[in-house]
Formats: C-alpha cells, sequence, structure tokens
C-alpha cells in the first residue's frame, strides 16, 4: 500500500535519514520507534510531503507520490501538537477537509457526525480547541485526519502529550478507530511501550537508518542489534566468552549456560568476545547457589513496581543486573547476597537454539 | 508588612509619573488663561478650518501607511517565519534599522533621494505614508512575529494542506483569521506613530502639507496660552486611549466568546 524506497534526506550538515525503505501492507499498523533524533519524523514528513527527500522514492499503491504536493497525496496526518484551528470549532476543524473537497452539506454534515460519534465526541461538536482537555484536542486532531477517507493515516507522536492515564485510554481507542476504518497507519513515536502495543510492526531507528524491522514480539524477544536489544525494553548487557568446547555455550566466569544467541553475535563470539543482553524477567534470584556454580551478587536496592519487585544487583563494578521477581512476597534487603541463574526467554521449546 | 509599603508607594509613584501630566494637560485644556472650567478652547477648535483639514490629512497619511504595511510586510515575515528561519533573521535584523536610525537622517535620506529624476516627489505627500509604514516596520513585524510564534502556525499551515487545502485557501481561510490579532495590533501601533510623526513631515514637505503635528506646533507657536493647542494633544489622547481599548478588546473578544459558547454547552 506504502512503498518508501531508498529515502535519504540530507540537511545542510547532516543526514537525516540514510537509504530508508520500507514496505507497509493495507490495513497495517506500523510504529516507527527511535531516540530523538533517530530521523522517524523526517521520514514521516517525507511520506507526508511536507519535506522533499534527497533522493529516494514514495509510493502509494503503485502511484509515485515523491513530487506530488501536500494537498494532492490524500494522506492524513495527526501532528504532535494537534494542529488544531483555533478558530474553529470541533465540528467545523473536522469538517474542513470536507469543505475543501466541496462535499455537499448534508454528506459533510453526516461525516462530522459520524466521526465525532468513533471518537466519543459528539457533545463537544461546538466547542473550540481552547475549551477542551488535550485528549479531547487529540481525538479531534485524529476525526479531523480521518474526515475524508484517506486510505494512509500518519500520526506524530500523538499520545506524547498527555498524561499516563489519557495515554493509556487514547491508545486503545486509536488501534479501536484504526481496525474498525481498515485505514493504514503509521506512527512515529519514541515510547516502546506505545509502539509494542499498537502496531503490528515496529521499526526500529538509530541515527537515520534502520536497525530493524519485526513485529513487536520479534523486536522485543529477538534483538538484531545491540542498540535495539537495549532501546525496546529494559535490557543489561554481560560480557560473556566461548565455553571453548566448540559448542555455542556461554560462559560467565565460572557459570557456563547454554543461550540462544544471534548470528551477530555468534559472529562476535568467533572472534573473542560478546554481549548477551539480559531482561529483568529473564533473571532469576537464589538465596544459595545450586550445582551449576552462580554467580553471586549483591543487592543495592529494590523497588515495588505492583505486580513486581524490581531488584537491582551489582555482580562486579562493571555490570549491574536489572531483576523482576514476579508476585512473588521475598523481601530484597541492600546489601543482602543473591545468586544468579540467567533464564533464555528468548528460546522457543520447540526449536533447538543451537539450530539458529 | 514593610515590603507591601514599599510597593504600594511605588506603584503610587508609577502612576503619578504616568498621569500627573496628563492631568496638567486636560486642567489646562478646560480651565486656560480664563480661570473659569469651560470647553471654549475645543470651540475655537473645531470652528478653524485649518484644524478639519489637517485632521482629514492625517487620518488618510495613517490609513494609507497602515495599509502598506500590511501588504508590504505581511506576506514575506510570514513566508519567511514557515519556510526561511534564516532569512527571517535577516529581515528581522533589517526590520530595526528605522528604529535605531534617527527619522531626521531617514527624512534627509528620502529628500536626498526623491528630490529628483523620475522620482521627484520632495514638497508632495505621497512620500509620506512609505516613511510612516517604514518608521512603524520594526513594531509592526515584532507584533506579527510574536503572534506567528504563539500560534503554531507552521504546523497549522501544514495541517490545512495534508486536509487537501490549497495554499492560498490555507492562507486565507486558516492563516489570517489565526493571525489576525497580530495583524490588529500592528496596524494600531503604526497608525499612532503616523498620527503623530512630526520630523519627517516637516522636512520632506517644508511644512507645505499641514498634518495634525504641524497644525499643533503653529497653533501653540501663535497664542501659547490659549487652550486649543492643548486641546489636540487632549484628542490626541483620546485616540490613544481607543487604540489600548481596541487592542485590549482584541484579545478579550475570543475570552468572551469562548466563556458563552461553554455556558451554552453546559
Amino acid at each position: 500500500m506504502l512503498s518508501v524506497r531508498n529515502l535519504t534526506k540530507q540537511f545542510r550538515d547532516h543526514t537525516a535519514v540514510e537509504d530508508f525503505s520500507a514496505e507497509v501492507a493495507a490495513g497495517e499498523f506500523i510504529a516507527l520507534l527511535g531516540p530523538s533524533g533517530s530521523g522517524k519524523t523526517t521520514v514521516l514528513r517525507m511520506v507526508a510531503g511536507l519535506l522533499q527527500p534527497t533522493s529516494g522514492a514514495v509510493y502509494l499503491g503503485d502511484r509515485n507520490v515523491t513530487k506530488t504536493r501536500p494537498k494532492d497525496r490524500q494522506i492524513g496526518v495527526v501532528f504532535q501538537s494537534y494542529a488544531l484551528f483555533p478558530h474553529l470549532t470541533a465540528g467545523d476543524n473536522i469538517a474542513f477537509s470536507l469543505k475543501v473537497r466541496r462535499w455537499s452539506k448534508q454528506d459533510t454534515a453526516r461525516r462530522v457526525d459520524e466521526l465525532l460519534e468513533i471518537t466519543q465526541l459528539s457533545h463537544r461538536k461546538d466547542y473550540y480547541p481552547e475549551q477542551m482537555s488535550g485528549g479531547e484536542r487529540q481525538r479531534v486532531a485524529l476525526a479531523r485526519a480521518l474526515a475524508f477517507n484517506p486510505p494512509l493515516l500518519l500520526l506524530d507522536e500523538p499520545l506524547s502529550a498527555l498524561d499516563a492515564k489519557v495515554r493509556i485510554s487514547l491508545r486503545e481507542m486509536l488501534k479501536d478507530v484504526q481496525r474498525r476504518l481498515h485505514v493504514t497507519a503509521v506512527m512515529v513515536t519514541h515510547d516502546q511501550e506505545e509502539a509494542l502495543s499498537l502496531a503490528d510492526r515496529v521499526i526500529v531507528m538509530q541515527s537515520g537508518q534502520i536497525e530493524q524491522i519485526g513485529t513487536p514480539e520479534e523486536v522485543y524477544h529477538s534483538p538484531q542489534t545491540a542498540f535495539v536489544s537495549t532501546f525496546v525494553g529494559v535490557a543489561t548487557p554481560i560480557p560473556v566468552t566461548a565455553a571453548g568446547d566448540g559448542s555455542h555455550d556461554v560462559r560467565w566466569g565460572d557459570y557456563a549456560f547454554p543461550w540462544l544467541l544471534t548470528i551477530a553475535q555468534k559472529r562476535e563470539l568467533a572472534d573473542g568476545g560478546t554481549h548477551i543482553y539480559i531482561r529483568p524477567e529473564a533473571v532469576k534470584l537464589l538465596s544459595a547457589p545450586t550445582a551449576r556454580h552462580e554467580p553471586k551478587g549483591e543487592v543495592l536496592f529494590s523497588m515495588f513496581l505492583g505486580n513486581a519487585v524490581r531488584v537491582r544487583v551489582r555482580m562486579s563494578d562493571e555490570i549491574v543486573l536489572t531483576a523482576d521477581v514476579m508476585g512473588g512476597k521475598a523481601m530484597y534487603r541492600p546489601g543482602q547476597s543473591v545468586f544468579v541463574q540467567l533464564r533464555d526467554d528468548r528460546v522457543d521449546p520447540k526449536d533447538d537454539p543451537r539450530d539458529r | 508588612m514593610f515590603e507591601k509599603w514599599l510597593y504600594r508607594v511605588l506603584i503610587g509613584l508609577f502612576l503619578l509619573q504616568v498621569l500627573l501630566p496628563f492631568a496638567g494637560l486636560i486642567q489646562f485644556t478646560l480651565v486656560g488663561g480664563s480661570g473659569a472650567l469651560s470647553f471654549a478652547s475645543f470651540a475655537t477648535l473645531f470652528s478653524d478650518p485649518s484644524f478639519a483639514s489637517s485632521l482629514l490629512n492625517s487620518l488618510w497619511l495613517a490609513a494609507s501607511a497602515v495599509l502598506l504595511s500590511i501588504v508590504i510586510f505581511t506576506p514575506p515575515v510570514w513566508h519567511a517565519y514557515l519556510y526561511a528561519p534564516r532569512l527571517l533573521r535577516v529581515i528581522e535584523a533589517v526590520s530595526f534599522v528605522p528604529f535605531v536610525v534617527p527619522a531626521v537622517v531617514l527624512a534627509l535620506a528620502y529628500v536626498q533621494f526623491f528630490s529628483s529624476g523620475p522620482l521627484d516627489l520632495v514638497g508632495t505627500p505621497y512620500l509620506l505614508p512609505f516613511a510612516f509604514a517604514l518608521l512603524g516596520m520594526p513594531f509592526y513585524i515584532q507584533v506579527f512575529l510574536n503572534r506567528l510564534r504563539h500560534a503554531d502556525a507552521r504546523a497549522i499551515h501544514e495541517a490545512a494542506q495534508t486536509l487537501g487545502a490549497s495554499d492560498f485557501q490555507a492562507f486565507v481561510r486558516i492563516q489570517l483569521p489565526l493571525l489576525r490579532s497580530g495583524i490588529i495590533n500592528g496596524s494600531l501601533l503604526v497608525f499612532t506613530i503616523s498620527i503623530g510623526e512630526f520630523t519627517i513631515t516637516q522636512l520632506t514637505t517644508g511644512g507645505s502639507y499641514n498634518t495634525l503635528p504641524l497644525y499643533l506646533l503653529i497653533t501653540f507657536t501663535n497664542n501659547p496660552l490659549e487652550g486649543s493647542a492643548m486641546a489636540v494633544v487632549t484628542l490626541f489622547l483620546a485616540v490613544a486611549g481607543v487604540v489600548a481599548a481596541l487592542s485590549a478588546a482584541s484579545s478579550r473578544r475570543r475570552r468572551i466568546h469562548a466563556v458563552t459558547a461553554s455556558e451554552e454547552a453546559s
């Protein structure tokens, strides 16, 4: 539906986006995830036509729209600041694209009412933007962008200006509306939780380049680069060495464990060293070592998270592990000694990790 | 407690400093040399035909200067703000030139440039709207830019474009209403500057063209003790008051509008 080919954007002294290519299927929800300055908004603006790429092309279906003006692209855009028209009511904001397209009065009114209902804003039709809450403004912006039935919807950090509770409820509404209207959506966000929970596929970006494209599960459980490991979710890198017997087992001090390694890590391991990335939920804390000689660490502090207790464990001067202990009532006091078992929860019991 | 009183005293001094000269002026206008309260000075003023003509002259000059400012300054500043931030910095710097350079210098430059060749305009009033617009430029551009910065104008313009509006449609239907208060407030400043301008008027027309400030000077020189000169000044004050009220109203209107809308809805 949307095809972005070798998009590059060069600003005066730096390259904001370099050789970005991605295919988006009709009805898909894509999240462009990355830290600020990673070029994700630049990609979005080039797709919208608000920014001309230095090279590369944007296709909508089989139509090359690289040189098409934004007004002729038929793409709905939700801006980070909402960009509502302050002198128009919610209803008139939503009707704007239809008036520009010379829809009849009745059709316009019907469509506006329909969108107000979908976004649960019917009671705000005659309100001006400044009279509405942030969440309501955001919903007007969404309704306005969808009014003319665009096949593609672009969202630039749509939820970042809202407080936590509103953000969660709007996230659900956004997903629901996107499914119901069968609109293809591309959302820019720096919030990995938002990306993982909303998107069918996530494109992780850093320094203007794609780090990984995959489903939320793939990006979380099989990160292809060190950047993805640490940016998506919490992960502690720990240095390991090869077990020495030719297998892919790795060693951490005296503690040997079978581990699922990415291709890049295997290559690195062959060169004499690598890191593996440990998620908090993959760390198990024991009060005494077993026959496998689990490494010993010292509790620095613990935090109560509600459904889990997050414990920071100092293993050595360089390594501080983060462990989430689910549901248990165990207490962890600073200074207490614990022994650490590491589970690789990327291992799918159906397939042998050594084969990958 | 002491601090509270200190602030009150300072605020009192401030108000005295601002209001005392005006109070004296109004008192002199109404009481004059005779010692009795009368509006005679206004009667004298309004019966003077050269007052009416100078008032009209000043009004059309100021109105033309305002029109010129809106037409000449608004589009480039808007365009530079949206698409050429570096050009905007140049425009901003240049816009301060009339503020820094004394009016006498500007006037002499005008006289020099327009006193010969195809543009022999010195001695006519037709230069004055351009000169006044130039004098008002730093104020107009700053006020307008302030509104642009405050209004998220760029994102709003982009939103209008993605919704299918042409540049022209987006400018007329969205940007103009969005930036209206900036244009109005900037225009009011150009208007007041134009109404009170003396130096350039005197130097380029050689006193051949009568405006309010020139009229004021002549009346005052002829009858310093007559209240009519002061009456002109009083009128100036009234104009300034109206301008200030208009300016305040243009920002209050929205609020009132908003409040009534929310009452209707609830």
